[in-house]
């Protein structure tokens, strides 16, 4: 992997999937060739600060809702919270 | 009534610094078309490199043998140098397409992983360089290499000296060939431009 050697995280697929961009479009508008995107998805490249805040200011996000040290949790599961297993249900 | 269209100077001379830009752009698409997609697949990136080696062994045994016969004219192994020489230009082209032309482009025209790539494969480069130097001068230390080479005419000399050049000239093209991964598909991007991104 190029880069400093630590997994860096980041939600650039969900984010370009829900904005309809394609990996040309959010690489033109950073500046970086089409397949860095790609590299950066599948995690196979830590960005350098500078690409990490131009991305995020292109999604109009903070760096931390992009990039992350630790895996993202999914979608999915924060905005549907399940129950740990073993842990009693709500009563409603 | 309607303005006269401006009329265009006789001479309209291009700025040398828009015929850089112009030429940079040019060859950045040149190393990035879409034709040579196929290339860029790991397996054959890898399977390049085989062929380039033996092509260039090839072409140093060719030189070799030629040059212990005293370069007799007419004599088959010059036809055969030639075409092996032919062999290793087109080769070397393919190879730079296949790594989107890193060594070949101005660093102002690659981002920031592709320079870091680029980096990678003159270090690597190096190392690999610096073993080999290494083990031929231990190597030297235990071996008669002075009878061996007494012998060595100048023509020889050439045919080793054109193989070293070029696989000196290769050899981070030929690193960063062999460790970089299989591109990210573009399975899920609509359909791509016409012209390929910087």
């Amino acid at each position: 992997m190029v880069g400093n050697g630590e997994q860096v995280y980041n939600r650039l697929p969900v984010l370009r999937a829900e904005r309809g961009l394609s990996r040309h479009d959010v690489a033109a508008a950073v500046g970086v060739h089409y397949q860095t995107i790609g590299y950066l998805e599948r995690g196979e490249y830590s960005p350098s600060l500078q690409l990490a805040l131009k991305l995020a200011a292109y999604f109009a996000l903070p760096v931390e809702a992009i990039f992350s040290l630790t895996p993202f949790t999914p979608l999915s599961q924060q905005l549907y919270p399940q129950p740990q297993p073993g842990t009693p249900t709500p009563k409603r | 009534m309607p303005a006269a269209p401006e009329s265009k100077p006789l001479w309209d001379p291009i700025s040398r610094v828009e015929q850089r830009h112009r030429s940079a752009r040019d060859q950045t698409r040149y190393y990035n078309h879409p034709r040579w997609d196929w290339a860029r697949r790991r397996l054959v990136r890898r399977g390049l490199i085989a062929t380039y080696l033996v092509t260039l062994g090839a072409l140093t045994a060719v030189g070799w043998a030629d040059a212990l016969r005293r370069h007799v004219p007419g004599y088959l192994t010059g036809n055969l140098w030639l075409a092996l020489f032919v062999a290793i230009l087109v080769e070397q082209a393919v190879l730079e397409k296949a790594t989107r032309g890193l060594f070949r482009l101005r660093a102002g025209v690659l981002d920031e992983r592709q320079r870091a790539v680029r980096d990678l494969g003159y270090r690597y480069g190096f190392r690999i360089l610096a073993a080999t130097a290494t083990a031929i001068t231990i190597a030297a230390v235990w071996l008669p290499v002075d009878r061996l080479l007494r012998g060595t005419s100048r023509l020889e000399w050439m045919a080793i000296a054109v193989a070293v050049v070029y696989l000196l000239w290769m050899l981070p093209t030929m690193v960063v060939a062999w460790t970089e991964p299989d591109e990210p598909a573009l399975d899920d991007e609509g359909p791509a431009p016409a012209t390929p991104a910087a």
